[in-house]
């Protein structure tokens, strides 16, 4: 049999648990909180009698142990009738104060009845009028609601399209962004690679319907963007409006021209025809004030450069044109021409007199190395008409007098484009973990052996002014030679210089090819020669395998045309002699007997009649033309005499006689050696 | 659906959702302040004001969702100005050939004025000639 | 760096408010239709005459409305917000556009150059004949 131990639950909570295991419990109320507790659920309003017995049971408790605790148990209890007490003395004064019958301190009204209530259909009533009311409102603002809303889908009016659609379409081209309430714009080049300092930041807001609204002008006669779609002559307003800042207004191109010495080097007032007005549209605007940014850019960077280097004529930079030596006495100018359009063809920011532009010259170094006498004076010059000529009237030369080259303009477009490009664009590294942006020289540089000077001289890059002057050498070089060829063309007819200009071509170079022929005698000889033309010389390669080097001057060319045309004279004889069936008894190229020849060399040909009784000798050269003397073989005039007394020595050739070429009948000079050749034959 | 006109094409449905929602509301209490409230149309006027408006809760809710999603603080580095010049550039090579060939045109026009004039001066001689010796 | 990390706190906030906006305003809206209708019950008066209670019903009313219409008019211009962020912000559509812009402008110059090179060859083929023709007769002007 097991024991069954039966133990009481715990009555009491535990309070708390002691680190010892020891539990602390919560003491069961003492009788004076139990006491409290029941009395206070002692309802006062239903019962009084067991007031009563419970007070007097509290008291003597309370007299038993009357510091145990601070409050009585039946503290409550006593309040709330002392409050009771309170307000029925206080109303037992009320009434005693009111009692006396004349009035003295204080009167009762009585209060009035309320009134009956009156039917709700007032109320109905009124609720639904001002139902109709709310409804009213709410109606009417639908109606603003869709009245807005439709007068923005309605084409045709001034405003043009929803803002929304426009802004989509600006952002479509150009850079946006928010920043705080205004939307930005950025239409600087940085983020294609310029470094440029200027930020180009536009502002775009809403267009009001502003005192130009109804009044339909013409867009701006820049012409159409090839961006932006064709806008028609009804010039159909945005609803956008853009702000570009104000240095960046009107429209700006780089005037470019070369021009010959002349006595003011630095005086020219540029003046542009483009017009830009207020209105134009926003997409030409911002392409216009794009290209003003990129003109500024790159004319900035034209004139650091041309402070920067140092050759041997400096260059002159005033204002805002930059003055560079191509050749000596010729000069190439380089403006920037921006009108602000505010007041139609403002004239643009060229206006020079060279005595007082004392604040923006800069004249670059001085140093004038001046190692032939044409650079000297020009630098005078210079300096003379910056130091403070007087302002004689020499600021009012019209572009009409300087040539604007619009294909140098183009090349230093894309000489600053090319830049942004490169900034960009790296070659990949090859191999893949090598560092970036080698080109493929530098990487050959290691298998090739380059030594250090190879390899600096590889990376150095020339700058943009640079490029551009030995571009305009190049441009000038060529049409100087094809000016000096036609020319020379004209002059001579008897061969004719029938010059063939190659189609392909770079910037600094170009092929030419001269044939010189006779005319009815093609199939004889052509000569034929190819010249070279670089930046600052020429290569002329003739047939034969010469190679000829000159520098930019016009004579020496024509020089070495005058001698390639006496030794085609020479040339094409030898060949006709050889279908006549006349010998080439001898024939030199370069006699080294004679007069002089100012320039070149003269040449002789001997030839010799198929009889052998003729003999025709032409000597010729590049200055003095071309002689031709016949002797005949049997002599005249020979009579054996004591010395030479044999018959037959009057085989040898008889005293030569000069033939007037000029006066004979024939085309040319060929022509004429044929009709000779034919006419001693007979 | 993500083309930017498509969505711009949306919140403008939601625009009209929202003038939507205002009258079917104005509507609905018209009726309610009429003598005889039609109960059935106040029914449906409260119903497309609440089914648009949820419409237009949750339309733009999802708009503004996909913003959360796709959207950059930073404005977008890149531009299109690189293409747009070298466009730009090809327009003025364009430009330039074709005044060129004017200029070619003019003179060839020229010329052959100045053929022609010549032409009619030699009739004009010959005639003359023709005519004296036939006097004679 | 700051500014990179307040900026994307600044777009989320943004964001955010434009939650809170529409909420808000789509709240408002239906709050304030609800309070309309329950004004529309007929109930007895409680503590002030009746004239009052009227003019106090309809002046609600109309406040009410007021509220719901200006509620609506906040949520257009949100609607327009949103419109404008959506443009100037969604960086696929920006990305696209640019790319797209790029590939169009390409394209258009290769267009033109590839018929001015045309036109060259065909004015060079010309120009060797008639630089012939020139040159191989004798009259020419100096």
């Amino acid at each position: 049999m097991a024991d069954i131990r039966l133990e009481v639950p715990a009555e009491n909570s535990v309070l708390e648990v002691l680190y010892d295991g020891s539990e602390l419990h919560q003491q069961p109320p003492s009788m004076s909180e139990h006491l409290t507790q029941l009395a206070r659920k002692i309802d006062f309003a239903t019962d009084g009698e067991e007031i009563k017995e419970e007070k007097k049971e509290e008291e003597e408790e309370e007299e038993k142990q009357p510091f145990q605790q601070p409050h009585w148990p039946l503290e409550e209890v006593r309040n709330k009738i002392r409050q009771a007490l309170t307000e029925v003395s206080v109303l037992h004064d009320l009434l005693a104060v009111v009692k006396p019958k004349p009035p003295q301190y204080m009167v009762l009204d009585p209060v009035q009845a309320d009134p009956p209530e009156p039917k709700a259909y007032i109320q109905f009533l009124s609720l639904k009028k001002s139902l109709q009311a709310a409804g009213t409102i709410l109606l009417n603002g639908a109606e603003r609601l869709r009245t807005s809303q439709a007068e923005m889908g309605r084409p045709g009016r001034v405003v043009g399209q929803d803002f929304h659609i426009e802004l989509l379409r600006l952002r479509q081209n150009w850079r946006l962004k928010k920043v705080g309430s205004t939307i930005l714009g950025d239409l600087s080049y940085r983020s294609a690679g310029s470094m440029y300092r200027h930020s180009g930041i536009f502002e775009v807001s809403k267009a009001d319907d502003g005192p130009g609204g109804p009044g339909i002008l013409s867009i701006g006669s820049g012409g159409a963007s090839p961006v932006a779609p064709q806008l028609g002559p009804r010039a159909i307003q945005s609803s956008l409006r853009v702000t570009v800042p104000t240095e960046l207004t009107g429209s700006a191109y780089i005037f470019v021209c070369i021009k010959k010495d002349e006595e003011d080097i630095c005086s020219a007032q540029l003046t542009s025809s483009d017009f830009v007005s207020g209105e134009t549209h926003w997409q030409q605007k911002l392409e216009k004030a794009q290209n003003v940014l990129f003109c500024k850019e790159l004319f900035s960077q034209l004139a650091r450069e041309a402070v920067k280097l140092t050759p041997s004529i400096p260059h002159l930079v005033v204002g805002n044109q930059i003055t560079a030596t191509i050749f000596p006495g010729i000069h190439l100018l380089v403006g920037l021409c921006h009108s602000d359009g505010k007041n139609g063809q403002k004239g643009g920011s060229g206006v020079l007199v060279p005595g007082n532009s004392g604040t923006g010259g800069v004249v670059v170094g001085g140093n004038n190395h001046g190692s032939t006498t044409n650079m000297a004076p020009t630098s005078v010059m210079a300096g003379a008409s910056m130091a403070g000529a007087p302002g004689v009237g020499l600021g009012g030369l019209g572009p009409s007098k300087y040539k604007h080259e619009h294909d140098l303009e183009h090349s230093l477009h894309q000489l600053l484009h090319r830049v942004y490009h490169h900034s960009f664009q790296h070659p990949l590294p090859h191999p893949v973990y090598a560092y970036m942006g080698m080109s493929k020289r530098r990487r050959a540089a290691g298998p090739e052996g380059m030594d250090k000077t190879q390899l600096v001289n590889m990376m150095k890059e020339q700058t943009l002014l640079e490029q551009i002057i030995r571009q305009v050498q190049h441009n000038f070089l060529r049409l100087r030679t094809m000016y000096v060829i036609d020319q020379l063309a004209a002059e001579f007819k008897d061969p004719l210089i029938v010059s063939h200009w190659n189609a392909f071509n770079s910037p600094t170079r170009s092929c030419v090819k001269i044939n010189i022929a006779t005319q009815g005698y093609d199939s004889v000889l052509r000569t034929k020669l190819v010249i070279h033309i670089s930046e600052r010389s020429l290569k002329c390669i003739c047939r034969d395998g010469k190679i000829m080097t000159m520098s930019f001057e016009p004579q020496e060319l024509r020089n070495l045309i005058l001698c390639q045309i006496s030794q085609h004279n020479m040339a094409a004889l030898q060949c006709l002699a050889r279908y006549t069936g006349w010998t080439v008894l001898s024939s030199e190229q370069n006699v080294g007997t004679g007069a002089i020849e100012p320039l070149g060399n003269a040449s002789t040909v001997m030839l010799a009649s198929p009889s052998g009784n003729k003999v025709i000798g032409v000597h010729s050269g590049p200055h003095q033309r071309v002689s031709v003397m016949v002797s005949s073989s049997p002599r005249p005039d020979f009579y054996p005499s004591t010395v030479v007394s044999g018959q037959r020595w009057e085989n040898l050739g008889a005293s030569w006689q000069e033939v007037r070429h000029d006066r004979m009948e024939g085309r040319n000079f060929l022509n004429k050696m044929e009709l000779l050749m034919a006419a001693l034959t007979a | 659906m993500s083309s930017p006109m498509d969505r711009l094409q949306t919140l403008d449905n939601i625009e009209k959702d929202i003038a939507t929602v205002l009258q079917s509301a104005g509507h609905a209490l018209s009726e309610l302040s009429k003598d005889k409230p039609a109960n059935k149309q106040v029914e449906g006027h409260v119903n497309q004001f609440r089914q648009t408006l949820t419409n237009v809760e949750t339309e733009l809710a999802k708009q503004i969702n996909y913003l959360t999603q796709v959207s950059t603080g930073q404005a977008h580095e890149g531009s299109s100005y690189n293409s747009q010049k070298t466009l730009q550039m090809a327009m003025h090579r364009l430009d330039h050939a074709r005044t060129r060939v004017n200029e070619l045109d003019t003179i060839k026009t020229k010329y052959i004025q100045l053929l022609q004039q010549h032409q009619l001066q030699k009739q004009q001689q010959g005639m003359q000639q023709q005519q004296p010796s036939s006097q004679s | 760096m700051a500014q990179q990390a307040k900026q994307p706190q600044s777009r989320e906030a943004l964001l955010k408010s434009y939650n809170k906006r529409l909420k808000d305003d789509v709240k408002s809206i239906l709050d304030n239709f609800m309070e309309i209708v329950k004004l529309g019950l007929v109930e007895d008066e409680s503590q002030v005459s009746r004239m009052t209670q009227v003019e106090e019903i309809h002046f609600q009313m109309q406040v009410r409305s007021a509220n719901m219409v200006r509620a609506a008019e906040s949520l257009m211009k949100l609607v327009a917000d949103v419109k404008q962020y959506l443009i100037l912000n969604d960086f696929p559509s920006v990305n696209e556009a640019i790319t797209q812009n790029s590939q169009i402008f390409k394209v258009k110059s290769q267009e033109a150059d590839q018929k001015l090179m045309t036109l060259r060859d065909d004015m060079a083929s010309d120009l060797y004949e008639l630089e012939e023709e020139f040159y191989s007769s004798v009259y020419k002007e100096k």
